[in-house]
């Protein structure tokens, strides 16, 4: 469920942002999509895309955890 | 044995509550410029006409209690279709939160520590808020309680320290509302009206929480009027120091106006307890929204919402990364199209359409009660 949620809201926020930028720029969808998650040579975004990974992992850890709890429980 | 942690926050807490998420990024970016001069008197009279929407808020509440938004919609609207209205504010929620901390990494990155990258600004920060948050909403309240005194002393402070280096001059605030008031109703619709002020609809999943529920409205509207005016008197220090076209183009007005104090040659650069004082308020700005939209994903998807917060708090991060290339897109966003597309359906307009059904179902519910 936490994967799902993850996922979820990771994929609706970016569109979200991806729609106001083509709203200010005038840009199609595509582009972007491109301009907003490409990652710019120099800069150091690729630090905020490795706590993102993070997240994912932290998420799938967390399903483990509650699926395992969940399965002793029921057996108990 | 582990101890229980516990949901609940007292009057006090909720005052200072709202309070520090009002000056939050408003603060920071400085509102109201628009009105050049009369961005105090803009202020005073958005303060006072968010009175309505914060009561609205309240009434909502209080049809049917001890419930908050989300599962207010869940009761008036069923399961299915609360559903979408929730996850729809969650992402709404996500999305302030990411804009806030965004505010405020931009000016840790412009003033402060100009060599360290926004992106760990930005995950330091959600970090510190996972970690309060994880602890409970009453440690958030006792972290504000200790830290209020210190962002309302420092807002007086600078004033009166402002005047003493005689950088106060009240010909900046003159002629007071030289070309009517259409300037100010304005700024008051729609960038006053829904920031900082309408965002108040995220304490909908806060009130709830408070010890003494029966008087959490009056304290949140109590709360609104003084942070209104100690708005309205910043935004007056910041003109009267800078002058109406100057805090325009600054970034960060305030900062800008605190770098003026200089008393005795001994008594400056105390912008930097502004830092300070800003990071307070956007803590608890960020935290309050990050925290709606975890109460939100728990009803969701039927998980406590502890689990949720690491992971949601890197999304948070990185989408304060992502949502604008740089400042001056970031802030032509927040200004052109986030009032009228993000903040007035989320405010305003989900409120006002749950209204009746929020009616309907109280009164079902009373004559159930009543039958039994």
């Amino acid at each position: 469920m936490v994967t799902i949620a993850f996922v979820f809201i990771l994929i609706s926020s970016t569109l979200l942002s991806i729609l106001l930028d083509m709203h200010l720029y005038n840009l199609s969808f595509f582009q972007t999509l491109h301009f907003s998650l490409t990652l710019d040579a120099g800069t150091r975004e690729t630090i905020v895309f490795t706590a993102l990974i993070t997240g994912l992992f932290a998420s799938f850890f967390l399903d483990y955890r509650m699926s395992k709890k969940e399965s002793r429980e029921k057996r108990s | 044995m582990q101890r229980e942690l516990v949901e609940k926050i007292s009057l006090t807490q909720l005052f200072i509550l709202v309070s520090a998420f009002l000056f939050g990024s408003a603060i920071v970016v400085g509102i109201g410029g628009e009105a050049k001069q009369d961005s105090w008197i803009a202020v005073i009279v958005a303060c006072l006409l968010s009175i309505i929407p914060v009561w609205f808020y309240t009434f909502l509440l209080s049809r049917i209690p001890e419930k908050n938004l989300f599962e207010i919609m869940e009761i008036v609207l069923g399961k299915v279709i609360s559903k979408v209205f929730i996850l729809l504010y969650i992402l709404y929620f996500f999305y302030v939160s990411a804009r806030v901390l965004r505010d405020f990494g931009e000016l840790i990155v412009g003033d402060m520590l100009v060599n360290t990258p926004i992106e760990v600004i930005s995950i330091t920060f959600m970090l510190f808020v996972a970690y309060i948050l994880y602890l409970g909403l009453e440690v958030l309240g006792r972290f504000s309680e200790i830290y209020a005194p210190y962002l309302m002393g420092s807002i007086f402070a600078i004033g009166i320290l402002l005047l003493f280096s005689r950088e106060l001059h009240v010909k900046n605030v003159m002629p007071i509302l030289p070309e009517g008031i259409g300037p100010v109703i304005g700024t008051v619709f729609p960038e006053l009206i829904t920031f900082p002020f309408g965002e108040l609809v995220a304490f909908m999943m806060i009130l709830p929480y408070a010890s003494k529920v029966r008087y959490a409205g009056k304290t949140t509207i109590f709360a609104l009027i003084v942070s209104g005016l100690i708005l309205a008197y910043s935004s007056f220090v910041q003109i009267a120091t800078l002058g109406p076209e100057a805090k325009l183009r600054s970034k960060f007005p305030l900062l800008t106006a605190t770098g003026e104090i200089s008393l005795w040659d001994f008594i400056e650069r105390v912008d930097l307890i502004i830092i300070f004082v800003v990071m307070f308020g956007i803590l608890v700005k960020v935290s309050i929204f990050f925290y709606g939209g975890l109460k939100g994903l728990e009803l969701v998807f039927n998980r406590p919402y502890r689990a949720f917060i690491y992971p949601m708090a890197m999304i948070i991060a990185f989408m304060s990364i992502i949502i604008s290339k740089n400042f001056a897109e970031h802030i032509s966003e927040g200004i052109s199209m986030v009032p009228w597309i993000i903040h007035f359906p989320f405010q305003f307009g989900i409120p006002l359409l749950l209204f009746p059904f929020v009616l309907w179902k109280a009164k079902v519910l009373k004559s159930e009660g009543k039958k039994r």
